[in-house]
């Protein structure tokens, strides 16, 4: 679904992401961790189309996006929710559901799309006309997603999405995206909290430094307990001990 | 008594209306932009002077209804194609960029259509033809003028077409989401760049038709006309808050009805003198506007660095 | 030096003036439309010393930049909370209005057996002092460009000081401006004011170099203009607006264009200048690169 070769991000005279290669495949729960500077949003940025690489190629769904635009990728099916959740404040919690389905192209598709996706978000449904300034911050994440999913995305790049919330919020959001992968959507998730993220993930990649230092699944990575300390920041287990166990 | 107020308070929102649409126009630029059109103004005057030429060239041939017709489709799609050059030349490359220099651009085209307008007429009154072959109506001591219905009702027509343009179609909402967030309209695939040049055309259709009805009146139009629009488009906006379009409108009447008041008490002279005092005290006391906060959000307004 | 190239150079001097002016104010970061106000209170309040109330030259020009100062200060201090495009169009507004009210204001005084005074509309006629003193062209040329001279350098130090750098800073981070508080405010009413005295002096050598002044001279053309020149000429120092007055007026004389051809081409160049440049010629940029390769000779020697 997508897949990224030789991909090098430059901010000015330094490099936020080297010569970087991987691929995901369709359908899949695909987290991205590692520390803060690693080159995380960099490469989200790289892949959104909203701060283009310098060198190497990213293919999205059999077509090369390395230079187009936010806009065009957008509407090939590639959904970006960046960090920080960026919303309209000013307009109402429906008006933001309904711009996420900009690229279905017309307001009809969105009022009917709207149908298909509220349900899921019963918390937005009954704030429907309120303004987007009034949600708290857990429920502003939710609107994101939601908004996201107007868009009927082939492949959901969501950018920390736990930034900012506490706990309990943190793990609920987490929840509503792993219960996405029902629809069959592909999602990249870019998460500092390794935790929560192992917890998701079909598939772990590791950055640090603009480069992967590890892949694999969460199981694999919990085994090597030097891994696991530096870039996950998660007390190792031992190698027997089962995934549930930790529940 | 009463009916000379009441026919002052008519006047002003007649002429409230045009202000209104000019300040409306500036707003849809600047809520797209973060950024003023100085030569929004100048745009609307060639639009006139474009009418003005024309219909002079036309005027024997076409009958007196359909000479306004022309006139008005001429002055808007003249409006509306300098717009489209201000948009290209001065806004669209400089966008990521100094906003400062996009608006001291702006200028110097101002200065290139004004001259461009003179070398198109060059006598410093130009007539504008606008025969409306309607008898004022009489509401008791009241006078409407042919002109001061048209202003109404072309003006509550633009007014329900923007309010269904803005609420209930997939532009309207690409421009509003872009208005309030650009990282917003990003994020869910809006072109920036296309859904601005779209609004500076939308604004400068609508100036031109504020300038339209203007001019209409005036019965004439100068080149002080691009200064003069600008500067009403500019108070209207800010009276009513920068970047909210029923802000917008309701500075417009409020200019609107605050000069015909000045004017009717000391005359046309203190009714400028008014207008932009009036600005200035909003801007010192309560620079958010009538529908903004008191107190503009501090870092908002550093962060916007021009 | 021929009249004419006498009567443009004065010309070019007294620009200059607003230029910077207006520049002073672009480095820290706000956006004047209204420089011109202070350009004509210092015009007034320089031609009525004179020529009302006999004063001599010297001190009507230092009072026209007194005057033009007040009125930068009191602007910049009810202002002082507004930022970017507020400050900009209260700016705009406090011209207008001081446009206006000129218009309207007559004060007129029996002098020598005529009125002279300004005349609302009809201007200010009779500010003569200069002429009578006994300054012919040539040498008032030369009074312009030693006070532009005198302004130039206090500008040029000024930037190098401690202060100096302070204010560019604020303006390039604003962000910076909040959390250092009430310090930059007050610098930046200061600012305003001296920005108002600069504009205000050359107000003061305007008038009495034409001896009329009538208040349609300062509107708001001749504010954008002086914006223009620092924005063509470059921000990054005090140079900068003195050449973007050059370039303008330079190209507005050399060329035999028709005048309405000439706006055309200057504003389309102006326009596409802005695009390649947007802080002009001499921006901060290229004066660090300047400076760099001046000082290295130094170094090796």
């Amino acid at each position: 679904m997508l897949e990224l070769r030789d991909v090098t991000v430059r901010h000015g005279p330094a490099t936020a992401v080297h010569h970087l290669s991987l691929s995901i495949a369709t359908g899949e729960l695909a987290a991205l961790v590692g520390p803060n500077g690693a080159g995380k949003s960099s490469l989200a940025r790289a892949i959104a189309g909203t701060h283009r690489p310098v060198e190497g190629t990213i293919r999205f769904a059999g077509t090369d996006i390395t230079r187009l635009d936010a806009a065009a990728i957008a509407a090939r099916g590639l959904t970006h929710l960046p960090e920080g959740r960026p919303l309209a404040l000013t307009l109402s919690v429906r008006d933001n559901l309904l711009s996420g389905a900009h690229v279905l192209g017309s307001l009809r598709r969105a009022l009917r799309r709207l149908k298909d996706v509220l349900p899921s978000f019963p918390v937005l449904m009954d704030r429907l006309d309120q303004s987007a300034a009034t949600l708290s911050g857990g429920e502003r994440q939710w609107l994101v997603v939601a908004r996201a999913l107007m868009a009927q995305p082939l492949l959901l790049l969501i950018d920390e999405p736990t930034l900012g919330l506490g706990p309990r919020a943190a793990r609920e959001t987490l929840a509503v995206i792993a219960g996405l992968r029902i629809d069959g959507t592909t999602i990249l998730l870019i998460e500092q909290n390794a935790a929560l993220a192992l917890d998701v993930a079909d598939r772990v990649l590791v950055m640090g430094n603009g480069r992967i230092v590890a892949e694999g699944t969460p199981r694999s990575l919990l085994d090597d307990p030097g891994l696991a300390r530096t870039y996950l920041g998660v007390a190792s287990r031992p190698p027997h001990a089962s995934r549930e166990d930790r529940r | 008594m009463m009916a000379d107020v009441l026919q002052t308070l008519l006047n002003g929102l007649a002429a409230g209306a045009a202000y209104a649409l000019l300040g409306v126009g500036f707003t849809l630029m600047f809520g797209v932009m973060r950024r003023l059109n100085l030569s929004y103004g100048a745009t609307l005057m060639f639009g006139g002077y474009l009418g003005a030429l024309l219909m002079a060239k036309a005027g024997d041939a076409l009958p007196g209804g359909l000479l306004t017709v022309f006139g008005a489709v001429v002055t808007v799609a003249g409006a509306t194609l300098a717009g489209l050059y201000v948009e290209r030349l001065c806004f669209a490359p400089l966008r990521d960029r100094s906003g400062v220099a996009a608006m001291v651009s702006s200028f110097a085209v101002w200065m290139q259509i004004e001259a461009l307008a003179s070398l198109l007429l060059p006598q410093h009154t130009n007539p504008y033809p606008a025969p409306l072959d309607l008898a004022p109506l009489h509401l008791g001591a009241l006078t409407l003028r042919a002109e001061h219905l048209l202003t109404f009702a072309v003006a509550a027509l633009l007014a329900i077409f923007l309010h269904r343009l803005l609420s209930a179609s997939r532009f309207g909402l690409a421009l509003r989401t872009l208005s309030d967030s650009a990282a917003a309209a990003q994020a869910v695939g809006i072109d920036a760049r296309r859904t601005t040049l779209l609004a500076f055309l939308l604004a400068s259709a609508l100036g031109g038709v504020g300038a339209w009805l203007v001019l209409v009146a005036d019965q004439q139009v100068t080149p002080m006309f691009g200064m003069w629009s600008t500067a009403k488009g500019l108070i209207a906006m800010m009276l009513g808050g920068l970047g909210s379009i029923p802000g917008a409108v309701i500075g417009g009447l409020l200019l609107g009805l605050v000069e015909a008041t000045g004017q009717a008490l000391f005359g046309p002279q203190v009714r400028e003198l008014i207008a932009y005092g009036l600005l200035f005290v909003v801007l010192v006391v309560r620079p958010g506007g009538i529908f903004g906060r008191a107190t503009i959000d501090l870092d908002a307004a550093a962060r916007e660095r021009l | 030096m021929s009249d004419f190239a006498i009567g443009l150079a004065s010309n070019i001097g007294m620009l200059a003036f607003v230029a910077l002016s207006a520049y002073l104010l672009l480095i820290s970061g706000s956006i004047s439309f209204g420089q011109q106000a202070y350009f004509g209170l210092g015009a007034y309040g320089a031609g009525i010393a004179t020529a009302l109330w006999d004063w001599p030259l010297m001190v009507a020009l230092g009072f026209g930049a007194l005057v033009g100062g007040l009125g930068g200060g009191l602007v910049g201090l009810l202002t002082r909370k507004l930022h970017g495009l507020y400050f900009a169009i209260a700016t705009l507004a406090f011209a207008e209005m001081t446009r206006i009210a000129l218009d309207l204001w007559h004060y007129q005084r029996m002098v020598g057996g005529e009125r002279v005074g300004p005349d609302g509309p009809n201007g200010f006629n009779g500010i003569r002092r200069a002429f009578e003193d006994g300054w012919d062209p040539a040498a008032f040329m030369i009074l312009i460009w030693t006070l532009l001279a005198v302004t130039l350098l206090a500008l040029l130090l000024f930037e190098r000081s401690r202060a100096g750098v302070t204010l560019r800073a604020t303006g390039e981070d604003p962000v910076l401006t909040r959390l250092l508080g009430t310090d930059v405010a007050r610098l930046r009413v200061r600012t305003a004011a001296v920005a108002g005295a600069i504009a205000g002096l050359g107000g003061g050598l305007y008038a009495h170099l034409n001896t009329y002044i009538e208040p349609r001279l300062f509107d708001i053309m001749l504010g954008v203009h002086a914006l223009a020149y620092g924005l063509i000429g470059g921000l990054g120092t005090a140079l900068g607006p003195l050449i973007g007055v050059l370039i303008d007026i330079g190209i507005l004389e050399s060329t035999s264009l028709f005048q309405g051809w000439r706006m055309i081409a200057f504003g389309g160049l102006v326009a596409v200048l802005l695009i390649w440049r947007p802080r002009g010629l001499l921006d901060e940029p290229t004066v660090r690169r300047l400076r760099a390769l001046f000082a290295r000779p130094a170094r090796h020697a």
